[in-house]
């Protein structure tokens, strides 16, 4: 057979003819190779730093949070509006615990016991009633009923003794799935506005103390949540990617992670910080500043107790009322009125008290008979020193059709169920009695409800794999949106959006599967079409070679040597012009995508992972090099064997 | 000189098919040719020569009869086995010479020899004395446009002389030459017949050239007259 070099040097000389043909024939298959490569390699960038970002995110776990399914919500087991004859006959038997509990404790303080109000029942006539319905079934529950709460949290306590869901089980449906960590959420130390109000400028904050809900997504209210006093306590390993301030043995106050948008906001104007930017690289550098100006920031807040917030209630219902009969003569001013606290947090003072002696004698009764209950409680106040040791970047909704971008944020971002300020629980156990927040005295003491609430609550799980965290929710769980969940769980990604990423990595294995066929079909055509025509045009030499004594399979060694010499200047064309086009779109966009994507995952620029458009480690590169090699092999072979097999006579005899 | 016949045809026949029209190219045509002789094929268009020149030159099968090549029957051989008569016994020169146009003259005239199994210095150090024999050896770095018309007829014969063949087979030769070209070119032929004991078939329609061949064959709708 011919040697290699004497094949390569007649084949190169059929580069030189038809060159106009050859090059379009080149640059259109590169084109459509190139966009493949350039797709390769700026989604393999995409996946696999993405993925990067998720376990930088989540400490190399893919978390889970999960919360037991209850039937029927806070009145677990129930329809409120449509009872059954045993709901109703449960709620009557609650009722008459409660009163005949309730007279007792009169009797033993001997007190008066006066007979409840019916409305005040936890059965109300439900008017709406289907007309088929007995009438002794035609109630509902009255959530309204001062019996509620503790109704519910009978209830509850009831479900848990019998549960299959409770964290018990969850363990070892968990462990079942190699599940590696549990961790605490939900849990809400610390009251809410009015009962905490932010004191700012040395000024408690009286007439600014309604939720505020910014847009009314969980981002209005989280980026309030100082302001409105919402405060929920994390297992610190959820929170590290966030946390700014680690020296534990100097905390000021209750540490607490806030987000960056409410921190500039209430504290960085006297710092200098500027509102949040528009662009994300420009928000990674505001970013960097609140964090450097901020962290360790101290705020405080003042609790009152619910006696001390009712009296707060009334001096403002007092001055509004004789601020609006000023001009009333015969408006009779109140007999007690109290002043606004001097200081911030300061007491309450009696400003003006013209009771007569029943009045006095009265709220004296009142507090005497609260004390033998052993409902009473005294007006209380205390400062509560907060101190920021960590951000997170809120995130807006954001219209994801938008622009490229918002659907870019849209699908990176993960919104987290989370509407206040978090406090890293290990950090607040470590923090001095005197800076944590106790408790009021009259709250819950119910052991059995505290152990009901901790056995049914939500915990974070964590898995080492994708996979397993997939298999856990799709077979234990049903998203948290599923009102009619059938399972014992609700289970929903945490942390970031993984499995959607996931998905969309799928997803794009997926249609390469169609696209790259597609394209190797495509350019298989073309470079069939050229080959054709290449040897159609050199029969004559190729039976010029024959009459000189070339076998057909010389022939065929030079027409294959020519098309691996396309092949390769092809290949290289196409990775040139695909790698280029990757690392130009890198270069480009990489950056601010990099910067939103940062600032989703909330890593910030803490440099353990970055987002990029350019990575050349896919073996599916591997794959292309090899496919399009041996496409042109391929695409050759028919117009080969039909140039080959043609009898040179046929083409000398045209002379 | 050795007489022995070196080409014989015998009872040749060439038919071809066109649509459903039968051409008879040749009938019944046997020939003897014999080593070192110069032959000239004439007669007019239609007539036969070049499928003759074809048929000599293993390029095409006969419908019939039997045709022997250096002492080797040809027609029923396979196509690997006539490329290899080809390459060995045979050159072809053709009227628009095919010279690859991308390739310096030297690669040019070792075509032939790129299909053998010769050695590239041999082929190299043939190619040398090959193109000193046709004057050409101050040419091998060009390339065929930039050769003159004789030159290149003269390039074309170096390279069918490449796998020193016993016959040389020129079809027009020089019908594309002015006249002293043309006498160069039958001069040249003379030479190498007179140097290598070539047999040379020449297919022609100039009586001058043809005067020149030690026998002229001429031929008229398929058989020779």
């Amino acid at each position: 057979m011919i040697r290699l070099r004497y094949a390569a040097t007649l084949a190169r000389t059929k580069l030189q003819s038809r060159k106009g043909s050859l090059f379009t024939t080149i640059a259109v298959s590169s084109i459509l190779f190139s966009v493949l490569i350039a797709i390769i390699i700026v989604f393999t960038a995409v996946e696999k730093s993405t993925m990067s970002l998720v376990r930088a995110a989540n400490n190399d776990q893919y978390l889970v949070k999960v919360s037991p399914v209850l039937p029927g919500g806070a009145v677990i087991g129930m329809n409120p509006v449509k009872l059954t004859a045993n709901d109703i006959k449960l709620v009557r038997d609650y009722e008459a615990d409660y009163y005949k509990n309730l007279k007792n404790k009169y009797t033993t303080a001997g007190l008066k016991y006066i007979e409840p109000d019916p409305s005040d029942s936890l059965l109300i006539p439900n008017a709406f009633a289907d007309p088929a319905t007995p009438s002794e079934l035609r109630y509902r529950l009255n959530f309204n009923s001062s019996l509620m709460r503790g109704f519910e949290q009978s209830q509850l306590v009831a479900y848990s003794k019998t549960a299959r869901n409770t964290f018990a089980d969850l363990q070892k449906v968990v462990d079942s799935y190699h599940g590696s960590g549990y961790y605490n959420i939900g849990a809400t130390p610390l009251p809410p506005i009015p009962n905490q109000l932010l004191i700012i400028d040395d000024k408690e904050t009286f007439n600014d103390n309604t939720l505020k809900a910014g847009d009314m997504t969980l981002y209005g209210y989280s980026v309030n949540a100082i302001h409105n006093s919402s405060y929920e306590m994390q297992d610190q390993q959820l929170l590290s990617r966030y946390i700014t301030y680690r020296d534990t043995s100097s905390l000021k106050g209750i540490p607490v992670l806030v987000t960056a948008q409410e921190a500039a906001t209430l504290f960085g104007g006297r710092m200098g910080i500027a509102s949040e930017p528009e662009s994300d690289t420009a928000k990674q550098s505001w970013l960097k500043e609140v964090k450097q100006k901020l962290t360790g920031q101290t705020y405080q807040s003042c609790y009152r107790n619910q006696p001390e917030q009712q009296l707060l209630a009334k001096i403002q219902q007092d001055y509004a009322n004789i601020e609006s009969h000023k001009n009333d003569k015969d408006y009779k001013k109140p007999s007690l009125i109290y002043s606004y606290p001097s200081a911030p947090c300061g007491d309450i003072a009696v400003q003006s008290d013209t009771r007569d002696k029943i009045e006095k004698d009265a709220e004296a009764a009142r507090i005497s008979e609260e004390k033998k209950l052993g409902m009473y409680e005294a007006p209380s106040h205390r400062t509560i020193t907060y101190q920021i040791v960590g951000f997170i970047t809120a995130q807006p909704y954001s219209d994801a059709t938008k622009d490229i971008s918002s659907y870019f944020k849209n699908l990176l971002s993960y919104h987290a169920d989370l509407m206040g300020a978090v406090i890293p629980e290990q950090m607040y156990q470590s923090l001095p009695d005197n800076l944590k927040f106790s408790p009021s005295q009259l709250a819950n003491t119910n052991l059995g409800y505290t152990d009901a609430t901790a056995s049914l609550a939500p915990h974070i799980v964590a898995f080492p794999s994708i996979e397993q965290a997939r298999a856990f929710i799709s077979n234990e769980g049903c998203s948290s949106s599923d009102t009619d969940c059938k399972k014992l769980f609700h289970a929903d990604p945490y942390g970031s959006n993984y499995l959607i990423l996931d998905e969309v990595g799928k997803l794009f294995s997926k249609i390469m599967l169609y696209i790259l066929p597609a394209v190797m079909i495509l350019a298989g055509l073309i470079i069939w079409f050229m080959m054709s025509r290449v040897m159609s045009d050199n029969r004559k030499e190729t039976a010029v070679y024959r009459a000189m004594g070339a076998r057909r399979i010389d022939i065929a060694f030079i027409y294959l040597t020519y098309t691996l010499i396309l092949s390769i200047l092809t290949v290289f064309t196409s990775f040139l012009m695909g790698i280029t086009t990757a690392y130009i779109l890198n270069e480009t966009y990489g950056k601010q995508l990099a910067d939103t994507a940062s600032l989703a995952f909330g890593v910030g620029d803490s440099g353990v992972a970055r987002l990029s458009l350019f990575d050349v480690s896919s073996p599916m590169l591997l794959y292309a090099f090899g496919t399009i090699l041996c496409l042109c092999l391929v695409a050759v072979i028919q117009p080969l064997i039909r140039n080959v097999l043609r009898p040179p006579i046929r083409d000398i005899r045209t002379e | 000189m050795d007489s022995s016949p070196i080409i014989e045809l015998r009872h040749v026949s060439r038919t071809y098919t066109v649509g459903r029209e039968r051409i008879a190219a040749l009938r019944d045509m046997s020939l003897t040719i014999n080593q070192g002789e110069i032959v000239a094929i004439t007669g007019p268009s239609g007539s036969g020569k070049s499928t003759l020149l074809q048929l000599i030159g293993c390029l095409d099968q006969p419908t019939s009869g039997e045709i022997i090549i250096d002492g080797k029957a040809v027609q029923h051989l396979s196509d690997r086995a006539l490329s290899q008569v080809r390459r060995a016994t045979i050159g072809f020169i053709f009227q628009s010479f095919y010279l690859q146009p991308f390739l310096k003259l030297k690669d040019n005239i070792a075509v032939p020899a790129m299909f053998s199994s010769q050695e590239p210095d041999d082929i190299m150090n043939r190619v040398t004395d090959l193109l000193t024999q046709v004057g050409l050896s101050d040419r091998m770095d060009h390339f065929p446009r930039e050769l003159s018309g004789g030159q290149i007829q003269r390039a074309a014969i170096a390279r069918a002389l490449m796998n020193q063949p016993a016959i040389l087979l020129a079809d027009e030769p020089t019908g594309n030459l002015d006249s002293s070209n043309s006498q160069a070119i039958v001069d040249l032929f003379k030479n190498i017949r007179e140097k290598l004991g070539t047999t040379i078939i020449i297919v022609t329609h100039n009586p001058e050239i043809a005067a020149q061949t030690d026998r002229t064959i001429v031929l008229k709708d398929g058989v020779i007259i």
